[in-house]
């Protein structure tokens, strides 16, 4: 299946440095789930998140699952600003690989995180890899953080994202969407 | 409103041997009447960090999620902690009050009942965990949604931000990794 699917007009958008992609092409959720909707054989969501994020914060139901960061502790091992010792994260090196397994380079591929960081480093690993309709769903699932120190919700990602786009999402995985072992 | 933990039935699977049991609600105004209080999060590294956590909790994690399919109970494999024991021993003592919590009430009976079994006797379930259980309503918007109880949802703080100190890593590294690499 190699159709690719245009989003519809866009509105003009901020879209923050780190999240910028090598293809510029962005989406909102909103979009990215219309342009599903649309044609649900032809346009793939792909989610990058680790496997625990997937499964415990939840998922759009049809999305595909290729982490691109995988959670490491290894109290000998490197750790992240703010994390306890030995907890960091690590590259999946087969990221490009795996996703070429189950997708064309022509094919409109749209990709979230949880806020729309790591989908654009994803976004840009497979543009290298000659894919050319690579979408960075911006905002991503949870979304940003609200920015008010007066609101109970402050720190929380309750500002805008896919699940605050009261779009559809669940915990209930297909175990055929998610790369589970490495030999599958 | 939030029942006390009297109005709730206790399934089975929330049970303990020790028989005692708070909603989360009771257990932060536990907390607040007597703040070297213990409450320990036994949920895995990745759900105290993405889904969020009370910022007193410590976090010991009683069972990892494995990226292994069991096809007969449709689900990802668990695997125990070996350290977890002795990480709760080296933490507080058998005799100190101690409120448990995990997602929503099923795997804090498991490790209270393991803890219980290693000498410790004044340990708290709280039944409806972090997450709370599912909204049954298929007419609702929340329908499978982790709104119906539990901490987040009891108007109690919760929080993203980690403290280092109140991590214990379990000894494991990253696992698509090594599994991956034996097969390449």
């Amino acid at each position: 299946m190699t159709t690719h699917v245009a989003p519809t007009a866009q509105a003009p958008r901020e879209v923050p440095e780190t999240n910028k992609t090598s293809l510029g092409l962005y989406v909102s959720p909103q979009e990215a789930y219309a342009m599903w909707k649309a044609d649900p054989e032809g346009v793939h969501i792909l989610d990058v998140r680790t496997f625990e994020e997937y499964i415990f914060v939840g998922h759009f139901e049809f999305a595909k699952n290729v982490p691109l960061v995988f959670p490491r502790y290894d109290p000998a091992g490197p750790s992240m600003p703010g994390r306890p010792p030995g907890c960091s994260g690590e590259l999946n090196p087969d990221f490009v690989a795996k996703v070429k397994e189950v997708l064309a380079p022509s094919d409109t591929i749209l990709v979230m995180c949880a806020t729309g960081g790591r989908a654009a480093m994803a976004v840009n690993l497979l543009a290298q890899a000659g894919f050319t309709n690579v979408y960075n769903i911006i905002t991503g699932l949870e979304g940003d953080r609200i920015d008010d120190p007066g609101s109970v919700y402050h720190g929380k990602h309750m500002r805008n994202g896919w699940k605050n786009a009261a779009l559809p999402w669940c915990y209930e995985f297909h175990p055929d969407l998610m790369w589970i072992s490495p030999d599958d | 409103m939030i029942a006390t933990h009297d109005s709730l039935p206790i399934a089975e699977a929330r049970q303990t041997s020790l028989g005692l049991y708070v909603t989360a609600k009771e257990a932060y105004d536990m907390w607040q009447a007597d703040p070297g209080l213990k409450i320990l999060d036994v949920r895995t590294p990745e759900e105290f960090v993405f889904v969020g956590h009370a910022p007193m909790a410590t976090s010991i994690p009683f069972a990892l999620q494995t990226y292994e399919w069991d096809p007969e109970k449709k689900a990802l494999r668990w695997e125990a902690n070996p350290e977890f024991v002795a990480e709760v021993k080296a933490w507080a003592a058998p005799d100190e009050t101690i409120l448990v919590s995990c997602r929503s009430g099923g795997r804090s009976a498991m490790a209270i009942n393991t803890l219980a079994a290693a000498g410790f006797t004044k340990v708290y379930n709280i039944l409806d965990g972090m997450e709370g259980s599912q909204v049954k309503d298929p007419e609702s918007v929340f329908d499978g949604m982790r709104v119906k109880n539990g901490w987040k949802n009891s108007g109690l703080p919760w929080t993203y931000e980690i403290d280092p100190e109140r991590m214990k890593l379990p000894p494991r590294q990253s696992r698509t990794f090594v599994a991956g690499n034996e097969h390449d």
